[in-house]
């Protein structure tokens, strides 16, 4: 059975595209399969290609996620460049 | 008292060099909680509207929240609120490390200083014991040196609030620094020239009681217990790499101030002056406020090369975006520097770019030479920037006008100068481009200490941030103004709020509400309460500021943007095409305020919050 997920990219918060992952699968996993398709896209900073590590804040549904937390079908993932202010 | 206060507050009058403490009063604290909310009625009666700001009548208030001292997350904060002498307005500004904690538990909910000393003193707070010294060796020391020589002569654990060379010579830009080299800051408005005008170089403080007790003590730690896993997760990211990691996405979004805000896109500018490129780079530890379980403090050092020397707090996201970007200076190792030289001399890092990127520009247009400055003001020349900082905190050449703030030195100037001088009420922009997030255009007009980004931080709730308590159910289009003057209020609100029990904004981004803020405000102090009943006291507390400010002559004229940010777009970049509708927003705004078509808070406004008495 698969999961369908949004993945909206910072800045905008507009819906970049919608991925279908395993059942069971984590933010991870959606983390990854994001990248794979549209890191060419993202800002430089946020994420690194070579070791794969993430500089931003990963969000499910508008509340902060970590990487291991399950998704279930309709979760709504951000991946949101990092706030300043101060 | 509740508990959470001190239950008393010292009162220092250098003309009489007396001082004595007086109980908080009960009251007050109920209807404005503390920190700069509680600033409000006291400054009306310290400071009334029309003080002169650089006058012995003015006041300094020097206050913590009902939250600081406590294990709170990210509590350990404090306020300073003045008449500034910048903007002429209502003046604020907020500031995290260790001193606020020191204060409340040396047995003090605040201090307010008035009047003017004969001679260069400082205070000492040794818990419930406080001490005017004169301070005649350190006066003339940048705030480093004279951090360490008043430990060294009071206690090494004592925590200073200091002001430099800057705010001894009146420079309008000057600010207070807390926390020696771990430095923190109150910046904007000035409050380092009112300190310097009171010849009070600085105040230095021991607390060695007890953290704050709770009203239900047992519950707010189990309640803590619970929530800190989200909130250290939450703000993981900033502990990583600090506010400096937020300079890569605001270039991408559009976000970020270029070249005196001409400018759309600067991606590997940005990339230079990142958090990750400062981790690789100059960075040598972070740091942790008082209570923080962020650590979004920088320590970096540069040992070698043309900046050697540098020892210190690092460049705050703001510092990167007004000394670095603002000015096109992509040497992180020259911002480091520019960064550190605000810290010695005591001067608000955003107005102190700010100043540097419109001298830029006189000087590309011919407004000024380079007989003016001493050296070719070019884009990006980090020689430039540090020069120029330096100049503006000792107040000499250039520097001596440039520190007045944009405003005056625009009218100085002369030409075309006014148009390249960005400021709203007198106070230069922050790092933040109200193109990228229209909401901020309407922030920055009507907050009450001038263009301010922290009086409202709205335009996280145009990116990712939700608030269901204020009615942001999902993030809202940062491109239309659709509902932006019922949201800018009601953030306003909050965010007194948070100024006033004392909740650093970056705890929002790590995922604290206003639920968990009202629930930790009952559990403290014992005083009942709901996040509805906290920003309806968040909504008296800004109306308020408000009234003071209409005291001192300000109204709808003076809720402006510059024409810059209202008719130029960026071109390029992740906000291209934005140009916010600045007055269409106001009347909208206004009328969630109830406020009059002039922005004046009406009868019933003020009736309603219980502040017809002012």
């Amino acid at each position: 059975m698969l999961v369908r997920i949004s993945v909206l990219l910072g800045a905008e918060c507009k819906e970049e595209a919608s991925l279908e992952l395993e059942e069971g699968a984590t933010v991870g996993d959606a983390f990854r399969r994001a990248a794979s398709l549209w890191s060419s896209k993202w800002p430089a900073g946020f994420y690194d290609r070579d070791s794969g590590d993430f500089y931003g804040t990963l969000m499910v549904n508008y509340r902060h996620a970590s990487m291991g937390d399950p998704l279930a079908d309709g979760d709504s993932v951000v991946l949101l460049p990092s706030m300043a202010g101060g | 008292m509740a508990c959470g206060y001190a239950g008393k507050i010292l009162y220092v009058d250098l003309s009489g060099m007396r001082h004595w403490a007086e109980p908080l009063d009960v009251g007050l604290s109920e209807r404005f909680i503390g920190g700069s909310g509680l600033a409000a009625p006291l400054l009306f009666k310290e400071a009334p509207p029309g003080t002169e700001p650089l006058s012995p009548d003015n006041a300094l208030i020097f206050l913590t929240g009902p939250f600081t001292g406590t294990m709170i997350p990210t509590s350990g904060r404090h306020c300073v609120v003045t008449r500034s002498p910048l903007t002429l307005t209502w003046g604020e500004c907020d500031a995290g490390g260790h001193w606020g904690t020191a204060l409340k538990r040396a047995g003090w909910d605040g201090i307010v200083v008035r009047g003017r000393a004969e001679y260069p003193v400082y205070l000492w707070v040794k818990d419930g014991h406080a001490e005017i010294r004169r301070a005649d060796r350190v006066w003339g020391m940048d705030v480093y040196d004279a951090d360490e020589a008043l430990r060294t002569e009071t206690s090494r654990d004592a925590v200073t609030g200091l002001i430099g060379p800057a705010g001894e010579k009146l420079v309008l830009l000057a600010s207070i620094v807390f926390d020696g080299r771990d430095a923190r800051v109150t910046a904007r408005g000035g409050p380092g020239a009112v300190m310097g005008s009171k010849l009070l170089k600085g105040i230095v403080v021991s607390g060695t009681g007890p953290r704050p007790s709770a009203h239900h003590q047992k519950s707010l730690d189990q309640d803590l217990k619970a929530r800190l896993p989200e909130i250290v997760r939450g703000g993981k990211a900033l502990n990583e790499y600090g506010s400096a990691n937020g300079v890569t996405g605001a270039e991408f979004s559009g976000d970020l101030p270029l070249m005196n805000w001409r400018k759309g896109s600067w991606p590997e500018g940005a990339a230079k002056l990142s958090g990750k490129a400062m981790a690789e780079t100059i960075l040598t530890g972070k740091f942790f406020c008082g209570a923080c379980v962020i650590g979004c403090g920088r320590r970096v050092a540069v040992k070698t090369g043309r900046w050697a020397g540098v020892d210190g707090a690092g460049p705050e996201y703001e510092s990167l975006g007004t000394l670095g970007s603002l000015c096109l200076v992509d040497d992180l190792e020259a911002v480091a520097k520019a960064t550190e030289l605000c810290n010695r001399l005591g001067l608000d890092t955003i107005s102190t770019g700010s100043a540097v990127a419109f001298a830029m520009e006189c000087y590309e247009k011919g407004l000024i030479t380079k007989a003016d400055a001493g050296l070719p003001l070019e884009w990006g020349s980090g020689e430039a920037l540090v020069t120029l900082v330096e100049q503006m905190g000792n107040a000499v050449g250039l520097g001596a006008v440039l520190g007045r703030g944009v405003k005056r030195a625009a009218q100085e100037i002369g030409g075309l100068a006014p148009e390249y001088a960005l400021h709203s009420k007198g106070l230069e922009l922050p790092a933040h481009d109200p193109r990228a997030y229209y909401s901020s255009a309407l922030s920055y007009a009507t907050s009450n200490r001038g263009a301010c980004h922290l009086a409202g931080l709205t335009h996280i709730f145009e990116r990712a941030t939700v608030m269901p308590e204020i009615g942001v159910e999902s993030p809202m289009d940062r491109f239309t103004g659709e509902g932006k003057g019922r949201m800018v209020a009601a953030a306003q609100n909050v965010m007194g709020v948070m100024d006033s029990l004392k909740v650093c904004k970056f705890g929002l981004f790590a995922g604290i509400t206003v639920t968990d803020m009202a629930r930790w405000y009952t559990l403290l102090t014992g005083r009942e309460t709901s996040p509805a009943a906290l920003i309806a006291i968040g909504e008296r507390i800004f109306n308020l500021k408000r009234v003071y400010n209409v005291r001192c002559g300000f109204s709808r004229k003076d809720d402006t943007m510059p024409d810059r940010i209202l008719t130029l777009r960026r071109g390029e970049g992740g906000a291209a095409r934005g140009l916010p509708p600045l007055g269409e927003h106001l009347a909208d705004y206004y009328e969630a305020r109830g406020w009059s078509e002039e922005g004046i808070p009406t009868r019933e406004t003020l009736e309603r919050l219980g502040l017809d008495g002012f």
